[in-house]
């Protein structure tokens, strides 16, 4: 008995003895002002999204290589640390701190959806870290969850909504139907639908939600009208077992148009291989075939390394690593709060030409893209853009909800 | 670590009646006594065994890095949540799915009362945790009547009822895009916000699982413990002998869930977030795996095994594509060789060494004693 207690007693010694002279977490840890630029670069890679953590990865890495090959940025290198961030809240989250407090990689990117940028920013000012959204588009993100850290390069729910809405005044049909993801995205695209609609003479008719990752849409199916147009927001393996499911039921047929918001990539595209989606029409945040002369110089130099066009998340992750860079040559220091006080109302050069990130919300101010779906030349699909909304129109305003300070 | 190997002198009817026994030693046959004293004894040892381990868990902030502290607090509340589901499975074989409702409705229920009262922030978790509670003890006397599998298949059914309300609550859970949520007010002399640094909210996690470990060890080892555990082995027969089973049972559910909702609430105050996941099932179905790997059999197996899978999950993170597979077949491996997880593992190697060294010392006895007797011929 007594030996135990000593035991016990030796061992607790021992362990507060170790912990005197190593560095663990109650130490703090210091930072490296002269050395690489380390980003963290967090995709799903499993989930509904997987596909655009792919693209993601892709033009985030090509940006690297690009930057390494010119000599670095402000003369340092770029390292990239990869890690999954399984699709989910909880996944992002360890991911990301395990990128930014193992490998020092203070300079996020990547994150795919809304719900797994929600879970890091409010982390982003206790690890000093920084993070740029380059997909997911909830406005809550910008407005009333915004944090200083956090800046977005592509459109939120706002942009995506006034974007859709090019098409919807402008296709003068009398109803549609809407099928959304049952999530901020959705349902900001189905609320954003039917005020638009309510000024347009039409109506908003069937209004359906389904949860991320649904497989089998049938009962969706079975309750959408066929008629007047439809509205299909939707993203990721989502859209594609939609549309690959409502082709096969004859009900996509049956709309005189179909709508997609954000969700007719490349990506999305190329899984259906369908001619019969010739004429849909589609939104994005960016687009390859956007005719802006920025845009053309990314996408030749691109095909030329690659092979083949840039997808539409290869642009947004590239963007958002010329805003990184813009920054860090703009701060003259790598330190994450410098870089953050820099972007803040920076217009820098980018595959969109010139955009400014807003000072007031850390939302871009950059053009978005409608197009509709054509056949290429090689006989695949792609959607061609047929229009650029300004940033003066597509997201006149920042959201008042934003309190950074 | 020694506490692991042990606190299934608790189990079996045999046990649960020489606990009603008299304790004076002269009446008992001596077999009997012998057997108490050296569970007495055990029992001391492991005693001493947490205490250790308590205390030396406290200095784990300035022996690991700001990163593994976080994993370790993660383990530590998937620990609980697999404590919950193991100590049910082993007090009373009953297996449930169904213990993430109770974790998630902790942690929505204490998100939703900081956000929507003006209650002290003590209070408002334990109204969180008492709403888990609360919900596994209905569930208790709804389920628990319900033999083996029909068991798990209600606690699963009724979880995923719990998750997929969750989803349509919107103003209550924000759905799928999770909740963020601030916590305000002064807990253990500290800004709760403060917890959100895992050098700051350690103690008081390890703590929490430390006590929690106690208070189940101790449960099991009391005379409701060991009536639970003959209730599992032949209920017919304890109604025979004129002891309830029903309630006895149902009270274990919602202790089971009191651990689980203790969980949840400590995750909310730890990441300040809450998504729909926590009310998955799979987040039962993880817990449960972890137990197992853990082994049921202790209260420190479940613990246990929690470290060792976010441990592995972190390790194998880094390492490619496919590292879910990895860990899966890991797991397979783990139970095909070891149904009573690493804690059977570790026994297994405790006893090993104790025969060796056994063994050891009994060849140099009897070598010396034929030395001895050579000489004395």
């Amino acid at each position: 008995m007594k030996k135990s207690l000593r035991l016990g007693v030796a061992l607790s010694a021992l362990t507060l003895a170790t912990a005197a002279c190593s560095g663990g977490a109650a130490s703090t840890s210091k930072q490296d002002a002269d050395g690489p630029i380390r980003i963290a670069v967090v995709t799903p890679q499993s989930g509904p999204y997987a596909e655009y953590g792919e693209e993601q990865r892709e033009g985030i890495q090509f940006a690297a290589d690009e930057a390494n090959a010119n000599g670095g940025i402000d003369g340092h290198e770029i390292e990239l640390e990869f890690a999954d961030s399984l699709g989910t809240a909880e996944g992002a989250l360890t991911a990301s701190q395990r990128l930014v407090q193992e490998k020092n990689a203070r300079f996020i990117i990547g994150l795919v959806s809304s719900p797994e940028m929600a879970a890091v920013t409010p982390k982003l000012e206790a690890w000093d870290a920084l993070m740029i959204g380059t997909q997911g588009q909830s406005d809550d993100l910008t407005g009333k969850s915004c944090t200083p850290r956090y800046f977005r390069v592509t459109a939120n729910d706002t942009a995506g909504v006034n974007t859709i809405a090019h098409w919807l005044t402008e296709e003068k049909l009398p109803q549609w139907d809407s099928i959304a993801a049952d999530y901020s995205f959705g349902q900001a695209s189905t609320a954003g639908i039917e005020k638009t609609l309510k000024g347009e003479d039409s109506k908003l008719n069937v209004k359906l939600f389904s949860p991320l990752g649904t497989t089998d849409f049938g009962s969706h199916l079975s309750q959408l009208s066929g008629k007047g147009g439809l509205v299909v927001s939707l993203a990721g393996s989502d859209v594609v077992n939609f549309l690959k499911q409502a082709l096969q039921f004859g009900v996509l047929q049956k709309y005189e148009t179909v709508l997609v918001n954000t969700g007719l990539s490349a990506a999305t595209l190329k899984a259906l291989g369908d001619e019969r989606l010739v004429g849909a029409l589609g939104t994005n945040s960016w687009i390859p075939t956007a005719d802006n002369p920025a845009t053309k110089a990314f996408v030749e130099s691109y095909a030329a390394e690659k092979g083949h066009p840039p997808a539409e998340n290869v642009g947004n992750g590239y963007l958002g690593m010329q805003a990184i860079f813009a920054a860090i040559e703009e701060a003259g220091s790598i330190a994450p709060a410098d870089v953050a006080e820099a972007l803040e109302g920076l217009t820098f050069d980018s595959i969109q030409g010139e955009v400014t990130m807003r000072a007031e919300d850390h939302q871009i101010e950059a053009p978005t893209y409608v197009g509709t779906v054509q056949k290429t030349a090689g006989g695949g699909l792609e959607l061609v853009a047929t229009a650029a909304i300004p940033a003066a129109t597509n997201n006149p305003s920042p959201n008042p909800a934003c309190k950074l300070d | 670590m020694t506490a692991a190997n042990d606190v299934s002198g608790a189990a079996g009817p045999q046990d649960s009646r020489s606990q009603h026994a008299p304790r004076s030693p002269g009446i008992l046959p001596d077999g009997v006594a012998a057997t108490m004293r050296r569970a007495r004894r055990a029992a001391r040892w492991q005693a001493l065994g947490w205490l250790a381990l308590a205390v030396a868990g406290l200095g784990a902030p300035w022996v690991i890095s700001l990163y593994q502290l976080h994993l370790a607090q993660q383990a530590v509340v998937l620990g609980l949540l697999a404590l919950s589901i193991g100590w049910l499975l082993r007090q009373t074989g009953q297996l449930s799915f169904g213990h993430a409702a109770f974790y998630g409705i902790a942690g929505y229920g204490t998100a939703y009362v900081a956000q929507h009262t003006a209650l002290p922030i003590g209070l408002t978790l334990v109204v969180g945790i008492g709403l888990g509670t609360l919900a596994a003890l209905v569930v208790g006397l709804l389920t628990i009547r319900a033999p083996g599998i029909a068991f798990a298949m209600l606690t699963l059914a009724i979880g995923m009822l719990v998750w997929v309300a969750g989803g349509q609550m919107h103003s209550v859970t924000r759905g799928a895009d999770g909740l963020n949520v601030q916590l305000e007010g002064t807990l253990l002399g500290k800004d709760v916000m403060l917890y959100g640094n895992p050098v700051e909210a350690w103690p008081v996690v390890w703590g929490v699982l430390m006590l929690t470990v106690a208070v189940l060890w101790f449960l099991s080892r009391c005379t409701w413990g060991r009536r639970l555990a003959s209730i599992r082995d032949n209920e017919e027969r304890m109604r025979f002998s004129g002891y309830a089973t029903y309630w006895p049972r149902v009270a274990a559910f919602a202790a089971s869930g009191l651990v689980a909702s203790i969980a949840g609430t400590l995750n909310l105050v730890t990441t300040s977030f809450m998504s729909l996941t926590a009310l998955y099932w799979s987040t039962s179905g993880l817990a449960l795996i972890v137990a197992v790997i853990g082994g049921v059999r202790s209260v420190l197996g479940p613990p246990l095994g929690a470290v060792l899978f976010v441990l592995l999950q972190n390790y194998l993170a880094g390492s490619g594509d496919h590292y879910q597979a990895v860990i899966g077949t890991v797991l397979i491996a783990v139970v095909l060789l070891a149904p009573g997880g690493c804690t059977e593992i570790l026994e297994r190697v405790g006893k090993a060494a104790a025969s060796l060294l056994r063994r050891e010392s009994r060849t140099s006895d009897s070598s010396s004693n034929r030395g001895g007797s050579r000489a004395a011929t």
